[in-house]
């Protein structure tokens, strides 16, 4: 991976999290720019929920560290760590169960701006309204309750209370997956002209391809508690390197019945993170398996032929 | 090294299988419920068939009666809030809805099996899963004794590609990953050997690798088999994989119906068009995702014309007004058909 300069918004520096026996997270490096998106995908398993925890300092990383603007977020305390909570939000899946429905959408909004900024009862009404405007709702909503709303209006509160403290990042979990097909498209071109308007990073966790392509301009796919290959988003989507994101790639669902594509059936699941293959973590389901080679030595990251673009794979030259 | 299977997309079977023996006929089935907001009608008025060796996909959003329809089917609605009120469902020329509940036991898991979205719910923590087979086995086929049972159990986990099944079937749910408990719940299914089996999104708690192996799954079995499926989803990838024809459902009615490449081809319906033009593609970029306007209707106090009108970019004053027939699309399909009154005029290309 190449390294990052310090201007990077986020950055994960040899990050791990283990619990127990358990690596759930093994060793990650990636970074991310000022109102750009990099994109975790992968399986149940692969740690990229753990990933985001640590970043929003739910999780404490076993070694390594998450740096935004060049600050280690571990070690953060007093004004700082209240500056963290400010420019560092997320929005989860489940807008049924992120919102607490005794609140009124005006103190679920206005909540990091309460908690965090010292504001007057106008300016914090007048911030409010604007960015309930900004995610598509009336400013006269600020009065109901969150059960008056359906999953994407709900949403849209989630990303109001998101937003209203200027972050500089969010971390968007799973955040239309739980949303009606024809409410996503909706969620996720508001997600794109918000991060226009309000320069915001993006995070985002995610399994839907589909989603993360439309949205992403990085993406890393994760096996296993490892990154096993880290493009720009066109480049992965045409030139996908590791067999795994080949067989990912495969496996989505065609856009039409006539859509004919080489399917790759993996064999098996994802192998218990109790127990992890040695060597390459993905041999004992991999197509292209070269030999004891891949059950034997942890592959290094190399060059995926394109800028920027790295995967973990003994297929390639190092 | 076991290596993946490579071979071509589920796709061929479709054409191939002409159609089989007429094995259901759903007609004008109407299914309401009693809310704190007053009556929905969750199923108002479908129609539809199915042949053996099919595979039918229902597809609507949430609300849009698509489970509702196969629950009402099988009169597994929740009562007492749900009531089944009219239209008939014939299974092989018996209408299911005049039958007692002792009969239907005969019916579900003997003749029409279900899949649900979370296998979780549908295998009990407490039992092995070769218990729960050889229950549904004795409960059903009542021929042959415990071992001939026990035998046919594992042959039903084998047909489902679980491996090692002999070892298996003495697992308990909670040992087994999510693949493969719906592996499992797809082996109770078919254990009884019915001829139809209802799939309600069981894919949608699987992981991308995982829902194609079950998706290619379904597809083997029903080549062996010569099963019906009825597969009820929200996502037109699965649709365009698996299935022939298809149902497009909204607020309780079926507003497009037709072989699915024809409706895929060839939308007729707007909600159709907005919905299939509002999914998010892995295979090219998109730069911006033409949103459907609006939310899915409550459905209480439905517009007594077009449900879909209040979102329509097509609709005018008889489509608030009054609900459209059911028109033939014109296309080379002759079983295409929509409800919407501007069928000619939002429908451009022909």
């Amino acid at each position: 991976m190449e390294t990052a300069d310090v201007a990077d918004l986020l950055e994960a520096r040899r990050l791990r999290k283990h619990f127990g026996r358990v690596a759930a997270v093994d060793g990650l490096d990636f970074s991310l720019k000022r109102g750009r998106t990099l994109a975790v995908v992968g399986e149940s398993g692969c740690g990229k929920t753990t990933t985001a925890k640590l970043i929003l300092r739910l999780e404490q990383p076993s070694s390594g560290q998450v740096l935004v603007d060049g600050e280690d977020v571990h070690t953060l305390h007093g004004g700082a760590l209240r500056r963290f909570r400010m420019r560092v939000q997320a929005v989860f899946q489940d807008p049924w169960s992120s919102l607490n429905p005794r609140k009124r959408v005006r103190s679920l909004v206005a909540e990091p701006l309460i908690v965090n900024e010292r504001l007057g009862r106008k300016e914090v009404d007048r911030r409010v309204d604007r960015v309930l405007r900004d995610v598509g709702m009336r400013p006269e909503q600020a009065r109901n309750f969150p059960h008056e709303f359906s999953g994407g209006q709900r949403q849209r509160i989630a990303i109001a209370s998101a937003l209203i403290s200027n972050p500089a990042l969010i971390i968007l979990d799973e955040p239309v997956s739980a949303l009606d097909v024809s409410i996503r498209a909706q969620i996720m071109n508001l997600f794109k002209d918000l991060q226009r308007e309000y320069e915001v990073g993006y995070l985002l966790v995610a399994h839907d391809l589909g989603t993360t392509r439309y949205m992403a301009d990085d993406i890393a796919v994760m096996y296993l508690g490892q990154i096993v290959e880290y493009a720009p988003s066109e480049d992965l989507f045409e030139r996908p390197r590791h067999p795994y994101t080949q067989a990912l790639l495969s496996a989505t669902l065609p856009a039409h019945p006539d859509e004919t594509k080489e399917e790759i059936v993996l064999p098996g699941e994802v192998p218990s993170p109790l127990d992890p293959p040695s060597g390459c973590r993905f041999n004992p389901r991999c197509p292209a398996k070269l030999g004891p080679i891949c059950e034997r030595t942890t592959p290094a990251v190399r060059d995926g032929g394109a800028r920027g673009h790295t995967v973990a794979c003994h297929l390639y030259p190092e | 090294m076991t290596r993946p299977s490579r071979s071509t997309p589920l796709e061929e079977t479709r054409g191939a299988s002409a159609s089989g023996e007429l094995l259901l006929e759903v007609r004008d089935l109407r299914t309401h419920l009693d809310t704190k907001n007053g009556l929905v009608r969750a199923v108002d008025g479908v129609s539809f068939r199915l042949h053996s060796g099919e595979t039918l996909g229902i597809i609507g959003e949430s609300g849009s009666g698509k489970s509702m329809t196969v629950l009402s089917m099988l009169q597994v609605v929740p009562k007492p809030a749900a009531r089944i009120v009219g239209g008939e469902v014939l299974y092989r020329g018996q209408n299911l809805l005049e039958k007692n509940e002792r009969e239907m036991r005969r019916i579900r898991g003997r003749e029409i099996a279900m899949i649900l979205q979370d296998p979780q719910t549908s295998l009990n923590p407490v039992f092995t899963i070769g218990n729960q087979i050889v229950e549904a086995l004795r409960l059903h086929r009542r021929d042959g004794g415990g071992k001939a049972l026990v035998h046919r159990a594992v042959e039903a986990l084998r047909q489902v590609r679980i491996a090692a099944p002999e070892e298996r079937i003495r697992s308990y749910p909670h040992e087994m990953s999510g693949g493969m408990k719906q592996r499992a719940v797809g082996a109770l299914a078919i254990s009884c050997g019915p001829r139809i089996i209802v799939a309600d999104e069981p894919t949608t708690s699987l992981d991308v690798t995982i829902q194609a192996q079950y998706l290619r799954l379904l597809r083997d079995l029903q080549r062996e088999t010569g099963l019906a499926i009825l597969f009820i989803t929200h996502d037109f990838g699965i649709v365009a994989k698996l299935c022939r024809h298809l149902l497009v459902m909204y607020a309780g009615r079926v507003v497009e119906a037709g072989p699915v490449r024809a409706v895929f081809n060839n939308p007729a319906h707007p909600y159709t068009r907005a919905l299939l033009g509002s999914v998010v593609r892995a295979d090219t970029k998109a730069e911006r995702l033409e949103a459907i306007a609006g939310q899915p209707p409550a459905l209480w106090g439905l517009p007594s014309g077009c449900r879909f009108a209040p979102r329509c970019p097509h609709a005018d004053d008889r489509c608030r007004k009054e609900y459209p027939p059911q028109l033939r699309v014109r296309d080379e399909a002759s079983d295409h058909v929509a409800s919407c009154w501007r069928l000619e005029e939002s429908h451009g290309n022909r």
